[in-house]
């Protein structure tokens, strides 16, 4: 059986579609229905990220432990099989009583159905219910695939492109950053089960990786968010090609706009922009992630360096007194503005700065959406933490299969 | 390279509808080579929008921004400050957000810093608060100007530099935004908003609904909202449309009878990784918030376009139609109209001259940033 | 050559899911048919000259705009200079005429410029193709194709998607004269081609709402898809078997002599207004395209439903109707609800339409059944009122005649 397999080539996955609770910062709890994998209790948002490789046979089952049927559609995925006793048969719409039931073939309640498919072609991509999609995408039953492009070697720095050698798509570090809103009233319905009128739909909670700000600058698999294990928080050195990876997950558009520098959009769902010799990316300031869609890009920060003797700021720094910070009691503010140097922040001010690193923005500008129902600061909203040459270790910036960090565990 | 100083005041003031119905705002006023012992006079005279920032790639920009507090919310004592929307390798010192680095406490002045070097449209904003002081009004155009720009030399007279068929003979900026007045007024009344109930009865065009939008005048009610949005040319030009998002909605933005050819985006000159020219043209201009497109449109036949947004539920005041976000494009014929002078905009307010009309006499005003060649003055 | 056009605007009157009627404003192609949701498709070859009389039967201006095309749009101003329609209009009983040359190739839409969001929402919208000269000519090397040669336009089987919302309680203001405003706009009907789902599979008819949605492709057939969106809210079209490559958006090709710049997307999103052409060839099976924006695959708060389409795609079609389903009873055992039945007769059906009315009055469609159905509980009825109905099966080939008719009285 599928769960079974072994060799490298194959991986076998197994989710469970299980319900379970969410924190948000504003101290609610929210029941969800999502996938977890075999590690986990309850259901994860977003779903556990499958990791695989281009030209992998992805075998996927789908344990159902929720009151109605669940599925998995794969988006971008071509030639997706359920196996069966008798063999591998196409998936597709399933209808009973003349009524489409699932987009695609299902688990009943306490059943199982196993998937299969080749990752053919490397990039980002969603996974997410194919049943009662209004319902079951928005209460979670959402995750992100990420195939590694032929080549690509954990180990070997060398070989970290999204899209495989001289795509443009050559990477140091690289992030993933799922973003979805929440209406808890759909929540609370389902939990009750009770009727939801769809035309009242009203997000109160906009999140990334399942996760509000300020959780989402949090690390990843932080004890006090077991159901939410990925972080968001961006950190790279200075000149470092970071790929970041936008999913679409939810129901609405959401522009996000890092703050210190454009992005280089240089892949949409899953698929190079560049036919034959002619590349189509562009640089953005701001990218509108549309719902069921991913984006990759490439960012790079490669500002000035001042330095306090050699190329001071050339503007006066007003004293302490004068300035503005820490008004909620924290800054991410070094206190200095030399990269990698710490100056004088106001007493009873926390700083979280680490090195004297610089901290931007990254955040929907649909400015709502940084809140928490309503009350800024939240939502839709995270970091991208640039640190002083040297100063970050390897391990930060890697989405591992088989690290508990951004991960899925496979059985091998 | 010029030495550019501008200075910003943030403070309040109030807005017009065309039903007549009067908003309050946050929002900046310019207050560059204003004499000291004029600039609390300023208080509650921000404008919607901001006063537009025009320079140029090359340039060494100071803008000083001085926390003017807000005479309507004397209760108020929030911090702001200046972010360069888009400003690429940015570092954190001169970036605007509070929690990453300072914000201007009410009374107080901070210097931000910029040496622009990639020409486009950006847009700047306060970052305190974003989601209240966006939407109350601290929302402003700003361009780069490509180091070669000449508005004298048709070749130079570009969006991206020469050679990048970027040319235009008039240009206009479009920042579209939103208003609700249950959040303004809950903002002046001293109570508190559910920024998730976000929902707007007012859709603008550089800070006016129309049929405000044509009105070219200056003053009256609408002195708080200096930019009209006439969009006048002559037949067989190209016109330069910037457009900035600032509003919190996706918007489908067209002109009937004139296509739009899409030659920016973000501050960015249309191009692949190779220089390959991937601009294109659309009849629907659709883009969200925190985005900015350059376009151009070139018509050939006299007449009147009509631009509005294609979500024909937003083109109201308040449920009243026609209203929102729409203006007209005037084409006359070829020689009607003087060129536009150049630099385009009148510093700290409109933009154009109201009296393009044929015949009508020219504002002699051609100063858009006060320039002072050399260096900084010393600071205590 | 002159493409001679005549367009009616009148009252008409759709079945919304349930049986439900309601007025819409639409456009017939001869004085005596029935006004349709979304107008007629207007042809045209690159070299025509087309032109459109339209005759107004409503009780206000009415008028066409033909956005991207050559023709001036000739706007109507009042006295003080504002816009009382983007175009010429014609009085109520008076007509009016626009020509324009079909100079390039694409997909466009028209729509009323006269109180567009009033006008265009009450269904005055329509689909503009204008094809290359030699499109179907074997000969020529535009032959079956959306752009002419080299633009990787070239297909076997065409299809306009057009988009659209409604917005049942907006057409109950309108329809009475009075005064609608446009902030209460909130669509509970998500259409395309002027039906949800599942009306939209079923095929073409004689009704106010014509079109299929259905697109039947023959297994390795190349399908071009020409998506308008003619609503006023984005929507983001995902495909269950992706992706597609855009090769035109907005009547433009992508490619050119110097630049292929199409690309591939899963989900692609249309603003308001904004077309796309796509091109595709699906494996063998059913396909979705559905709104990626989830809430809106309701009728009103019903799923499935809403703004979906489905390529078809099979190794044969089948060559003639099925036969007509028979022994159709009504009951009206428990209030608030009717059960029916049937006897399928056919084995080559696709599906079934459930047609009632209500005393007198008109058959409208009830609903859309997928193949195998016998039997449904209509729960959208009233107390004490009788109700006929009546059934017929469909495929490829055509429809069935229909089944007896069943009377029945639901209870208080």
């Amino acid at each position: 059986m599928p769960t079974q397999a072994t060799a490298n080539g194959s991986p076998a996955i197994h989710l469970r579609a299980v319900d379970g609770y969410i924190i948000t910062p504003d101290g609610a709890s929210i029941y969800i229905w999502g996938y977890r994998d075999e590690t986990g209790r309850a259901a994860q948002l977003p779903g556990p990220t499958i990791i695989v490789n281009q030209g992998d046979t992805v075998t996927i089952k789908l344990t159902n432990e929720l009151p109605e049927i669940v599925s998995l559609m794969f988006p971008g995925q071509n030639g997706v099989f359920r196996l069966t006793n008798s063999g591998a048969v196409p998936v597709g719409p399933i209808y009973e009583n003349g009524r489409l039931v699932s987009l695609t073939d299902y688990a009943p309640p306490r059943g199982t159905v196993i998937y299969q498919f080749v990752a053919s072609r490397p990039g980002t991509y969603i996974y997410h219910s194919g049943t009662e999609i209004n319902k079951q995408v928005p209460m979670g039953l959402y995750g992100a695939i990420i195939v590694r492009p032929a080549g690509f070697d954990p180990l070997d720095p060398a070989t970290w492109s999204a899209y495989g050698p001289e795509t443009g798509t050559e990477f140091d570090r690289e992030y993933l950053l799922v973003v979805a809103e929440i209406d808890p009233v759909l929540h609370e319905a389902v939990r009750l089960g009770k009727p939801y009128r769809p035309g009242t739909y009203r997000p109160r909670y906009w999140t990334i990786n399942g996760r509000c700000a300020p959780d989402t600058m949090l690390p990843d698999r932080a004890t006090y968010l077991p159901r939410q294990p990925y972080g968001s928080m961006i950190m790279a050195e200075p000149g470092e090609r970071v790929l970041i990876r936008y999913i679409g997950a939810g129901c609405d558009a959401h522009p996000l706009h890092p703050h210190g520098n454009h992005t280089r959009v240089v892949a949409l769902d899953g698929r190079l922009l560049r036919n034959g010799t002619q590349d189509l990316s562009h640089k953005h300031f701001t990218v509108l992630v549309g719902p069921g869609q991913t984006y990759d890009q490439i960012f790079q920060w490669d500002g000035p360096v001042y330095d306090p003797v050699t190329t001071p700021i050339p503007t006066p720094i007003p004293n302490l007194r004068n300035q503005a910070i820490g008004d909620a009691g924290w800054t991410m503010w070094s206190g200095s503005p030399y990269l990698g140097q710490k100056g004088d922040i106001p007493i009873g001010v926390t700083s979280l700065n680490v090195t004297g690193e610089y901290y931007f923005m990254l955040h929907s500008h649909s400015e709502p959406q940084i809140t928490n129902w309503g009350e800024f600061p939240g939502g839709m909203m995270t970091m991208i933490g640039i640190f002083p040459a040297g100063t970050l270790g390897p391990e930060v910036g890697r989405l591992q299969r088989d690290s508990r960090a951004n991960s899925t565990r496979e059985r091998r | 390279m010029t030495f550019v100083q501008v200075h910003y005041g943030a403070t309040d003031s109030f807005i017009t509808m065309p039903d007549g119905s009067v908003h309050y705002i946050f929002g900046f006023v310019d207050l560059t080579g204003v004499p000291e012992n004029e600039i609390f006079a300023r208080r509650g005279k921000a404008t919607l929008p901001a006063p537009l920032l025009d320079v140029r790639a090359g340039d060494r920009v100071e803008l000083t921004l001085t926390n003017l507090g807000m005479p309507q919310r004397p209760d108020l004592d929030d911090s702001h400050t200046i972010h360069w929307h888009g400003f690429p390798n940015q570092i954190s010192l001169w970036d605007g957000v509070p929690e990453t680095s300072i914000a201007v406490p009410v009374g107080r002045d901070f210097i931000y810093y910029y040496e622009p070097k990639d020409p486009g449209t950006y847009m700047y904003h306060c970052h305190f608060e974003p989601v209240e002081h966006i939407q109350m009004g601290m929302v402003g155009p700003l361009i780069a100007r490509p180091a070669d720009y000449n508005p004298a030399n048709p070749l130079f007279k570009t969006a991206y530099g020469a050679g990048t068929g970027t040319e235009f003979d008039r240009e206009y900026f479009l920042l579209i935004s939103e208003l609700d007045p249950v959040a303004h007024d809950q903002v002046h009344r001293v109570q508190a908003f559910d920024w998730s109930e976000y929902r707007p009865a007012y859709w603008l065009i550089n800070g006016r609904a129309y049929p405000d939008t044509l009105h070219t005048a200056p003053d009256g009610d609408l002195s708080q909202q200096p930019s009209h949005s006439l969009i006048q040319a002559n037949a067989g030009e190209k016109v330069l449309l910037r457009f900035i998002n600032l509003g919190f909605e996706e918007h489908a933005v067209t002109i009937l009878g004139l296509p739009l050819r899409i030659i920016g985006r973000d501050a960015q000159l249309l191009r692949g990784l190779h220089g390959e020219d991937l601009s294109h043209w659309r009849d629907v201009l659709y883009f969200g918030a925190g985005q900015t497109v350059d376009v151009i449109i070139e018509p050939q036949q006299p007449g009147l376009y009509p631009l509005f947004n294609r979500g024909y539920h937003k083109n109201t005041n308040a449920g009243a139609t026609p209203g929102g976000m729409m203006t007209h494009v005037v084409v006359y014929p070829a020689g009607t109209l003087p060129p536009q002078p150049g630099p385009a905009f009148k510093r700290g307010a409109g933009q154009g001259s109201p009296n393009q009309l044929p015949g009508g006499r020219m504002h002699a005003n051609t100063s858009y940033s006060q320039r002072i060649a050399g260096h900084p003055p010393a600071r205590c | 050559m002159l493409v001679s056009i005549e367009l009616w605007a009148r009252p008409g009157i759709v079945s919304l899911p349930g049986g439900f009627p309601a007025v819409i404003w639409g456009l017939a192609a001869s004085p005596t048919a029935a006004p349709q949701v979304p107008g007629p498709v207007i042809e045209a070859t690159v070299g025509d000259m087309v032109e459109i009389t339209l005759h107004n039967m409503l009780n206000e201006p009415v008028s066409l705009t033909f956005p991207g095309q050559e023709i001036a749009p000739e706007p109507v101003l009042d006295a003080g200079g504002r816009l009382v329609s983007l175009t010429r209009f014609a009085a109520p009983g008076r007509s009016v005429v626009y020509s324009f040359p079909a100079y390039r190739p694409g997909t466009f839409r028209y729509e009323s410029g006269t109180s567009p969001e009033r006008q265009v929402q009450m269904g005055l919208y329509g689909a503009l193709i204008v094809r290359p000269a030699g499109w179907d000519d074997p000969a020529s090397s535009n032959y079956y194709t959306a752009y002419g040669a080299d633009t990787g336009s070239g297909y076997d089987v065409e299809a306009v998607i057009l988009l659209s919302e409604f917005d049942r309680a907006a057409h109950e203001v309108i329809a009475t004269g009075a005064v609608y405003n446009p902030l209460n706009y909130a669509p509970q009907y998500w259409l395309v081609n002027g039906r949800p789902f599942p009306d939209c599979v079923a095929p073409p008819d004689r009704s106010a709402q014509p079109l299929t949605s259905r697109v039947p492709v023959l297994a390795g057939q190349r399908v071009l898809l020409r998506l308008i969106n003619a609503g006023f809210l984005a929507h983001t079209l995902a495909f269950q078997e992706g992706p597609a490559r855009v090769v035109a958006e907005d009547g433009r090709p992508r490619r050119s002599p110097l630049l292929d710049a199409t690309y591939d997307k899963n989900a692609i999103t249309l603003g308001a207004g904004q077309s796309a052409d796509l091109v595709f060839t699906p494996p063998e099976g059913e396909h979705y395209l559905y709104d990626r924006d989830l809430l809106h695959l309701v009728n009103t708060d019903d799923y499935p439903g809403g703004m979906m389409a489905l390529v078809d795609v099979r190794p044969v079609f089948p060559v003639t109707p099925p036969q007509a389903p028979s022994n159709l009873t009504a009951t009206a055992a428990l209030p608030g609800q009717v059960e029916l039945t049937w006897i399928n007769n056919a084995a080559d059906e696709d599906g079934f339409v459930l047609e009632r009315r209500t005393g007198a009055g008109p058959f409208l469609r009830v609903t859309t059944l997928m193949v195998g159905a016998t039997a449904y509980t209509d729960t959208h009825v009233e107390a004490n009122t009788t109700y006929t109905y009546r059934v017929l099966a469909f495929n490829l080939a055509g429809t069935s005649a229909y089944s007896n008719e069943a009377v029945v009285t639901t209870l208080p």
